[in-house]
């Protein structure tokens, strides 16, 4: 009996060697990931047609070797073995390879197991398994939201000026877009302690000629997927501030990622009140 | 009443000898003597926090040695938690040998701790975020003390304790990490950027949710806790002399 599970053991941690040798690989020959090209509507599609992948493999789960795999304790193990390498690994990295094939691969593969898991809890003989359900499909959201939306995150900075009003802004690798809306700057105040150090700052600007403030830990939502950040502003000069830096994030999945977040919080609630299940004490 | 840095030797004294009854008292089987002493001991310590808190006008996380404070504080909470919930006698003894080494380094390296907050710590989230941490931290390290000290008592079976321990320390942690994505969003756009500290972060809460799934079995148990632990080690400070940290946005916290 042992022999079998070695030998299963020995056979999955081979198949999990040979994708990520082939991730290296691609990684090396074509670089990473082509975040942008799997932007809306193409990444939908794909992430409908992995689910029903998912769901097709858990309806075959007892013929099925790569389902029984995927739902095995194995698969749990080497998940979070995963996670654990991916995070040391984008820890030591000064530009974290975020996009990187391996990283994606890892990804992809945790959360394949997270959705089967989560299928398997929710769907139990036993009945719904609240706390289970909550941390499990807490973090499938939000990891769901992470991966398969960060194509449509877009993220750009704009110097804003007291002078003229302003579309242009940069994405993250400088290169230049244009906003869909105007931006001036109106007015900029700055605090400081008895130090020198800046103890609050605020900028006062012009969207589409309505006034706004912003500040830092307060942004301003425009609209359901669009926030705009004062993130800097210009310390050169010695009299009035003649520009300030505000980020524009436009991130449609961000609500996904909310209802994550709010379902792990309240499962880690759950976790500390009712604490280890009685079955694993025995 | 202004309590600077300079009379935090005699709070930490206070908390010292009154944690050390009150391990001497459990061990002898005083309990009602162990219970009072444990809480004096918090209750000197928190004072400290609350008076240092007033003096500097903001909340006393920002630099290590300030979170350093908050960690003695709240292993000495998880130490008598611990020892009043499940009754261990040697928990208290743990607890109070851990936080005093943090309350000694405290003292022989005091650091300058101004008034100053960056307009990026001022929110709400920043004292739930940091305070769940340093609990999640204390609950974790009597975990790992007690995985440990299991491996060489091994007429003691500990594996109940720690995973209670453990899924404390996890649920607090998680609790903490997620605040602090909440915080990233509203400060800088975007939840999780993969700065190293978070990196470190995803990868303590990996291996702690693998020593949950672990269920208290196995060999590679008390190997996976303490791996955990070491890795939550450098999320917490580890971290800031890692060439990757230079451009952290939690590099805050080095000073």
């Amino acid at each position: 009996m042992s022999n079998v599970v070695h030998k299963k053991a020995a056979r999955e941690v081979l198949v999990m060697g040979a994708l990520m040798g082939i991730a290296v690989a691609i990684e090396l020959m074509f670089g990473s990931f082509p975040l942008a090209i799997v932007r809306f509507p193409l990444n939908v599609i794909l992430m409908a047609l992995w689910l029903v992948l998912l769901v097709e493999l858990y309806r075959r789960r007892e013929r099925s070797r790569v389902a029984q795999a995927l739902l095995s304790q194995r698969a749990t193990v080497a998940s979070l073995v995963l996670m654990a390498a991916v995070g040391i690994a984008l820890g030591l990295q000064r530009e974290p390879a975020t996009t990187a094939w391996p990283t994606v691969v890892a990804v992809l593969f945790v959360l394949s197991h997270l959705t089967l898991v989560t299928l398997r809890g929710w769907r139990d003989g036993r009945g719904i398994r609240w706390r289970f359900v909550v941390n499990h499909a807490g973090l499938w959201l939000a990891l769901v939201a992470g991966f398969w939306g960060a194509p449509d995150r877009v993220q750009t900075r704009a110097m804003v000026a007291r002078e003229v009003p302003t579309r242009e802004a940069y994405d993250m690798s400088g290169r230049t877009t244009m906003l869909d809306c105007e931006l001036q700057l109106i007015d900029f105040k700055i605090d400081y302690y008895s130090e020198g150090a800046p103890s609050m700052f605020e900028a006062e600007v012009a969207v589409d000629g309505e006034p706004i403030t912003l500040r830092v830990n307060h942004p301003y939502h425009r609209t359901w997927s669009q926030t705009l950040y004062l993130v800097s502003y210009d310390t050169q000069s010695s009299d009035a501030v003649r520009y300030c830096v505000v980020e524009v994030v436009r991130e449609p999945w961000r609500w996904l990622t909310v209802a994550g977040i709010v379902m792990l919080i309240a499962g880690a609630v759950l976790m500390f009140a009712a604490g280890p299940r009685k079955e694993a004490q025995q | 009443m202004i309590v600077g840095w300079n009379m935090f030797a005699w709070f930490a004294a206070a908390a010292m000898v009154l944690s050390t009854l009150a391990a001497v008292a459990s061990w002898r089987g005083s309990r009602r003597v162990a219970v009072a002493g444990a809480l004096a001991g918090i209750v000197a310590l928190a004072a400290f926090v609350v008076l240092f808190w007033v003096t500097l006008g903001r909340p006393p996380l920002r630099t290590m040695g300030e979170t350093r404070l908050w960690y003695s504080l709240c292993l000495l909470m998880a130490g008598a938690f611990t020892y009043l919930r499940w009754g261990y006698r040697w928990i208290l003894s743990f607890s109070t040998m851990l936080a005093s080494v943090f309350m000694i380094i405290n003292i022989a390296r005091p650091e300058i701790h101004d008034q100053t907050l960056m307009p990026a710590l001022q929110s709400g989230w920043f004292v739930p975020h940091v305070a769940v941490y340093m609990f999640s931290y204390a609950l974790l390290g009597c975990a790992t003390l007690m995985a440990l000290y299991g491996l060489f008592r091994k007429e003691h079976d500990l594996s109940q304790a720690i995973e209670r321990l453990l899924y404390g320390g996890v649920a607090f942690f998680t609790i903490g990490m997620l605040t602090g994505a909440l915080w990233a969003k509203q400060a800088w756009g975007a939840y999780w950027s993969w700065d190293p500290k978070e990196a470190w972060a995803a990868a303590a809460w990996g291996l702690y949710l693998l020593a949950i799934h672990l269920r208290g079995r196995g060999r590679w148990f008390v190997a996976v806790v303490v791996a955990a632990f070491l890795t939550l080690q450098m999320c917490w400070y580890g971290v800031n002399y890692l060439p990757s940290a230079e451009n952290s946005v939690h590099t805050y916290n080095q000073k």
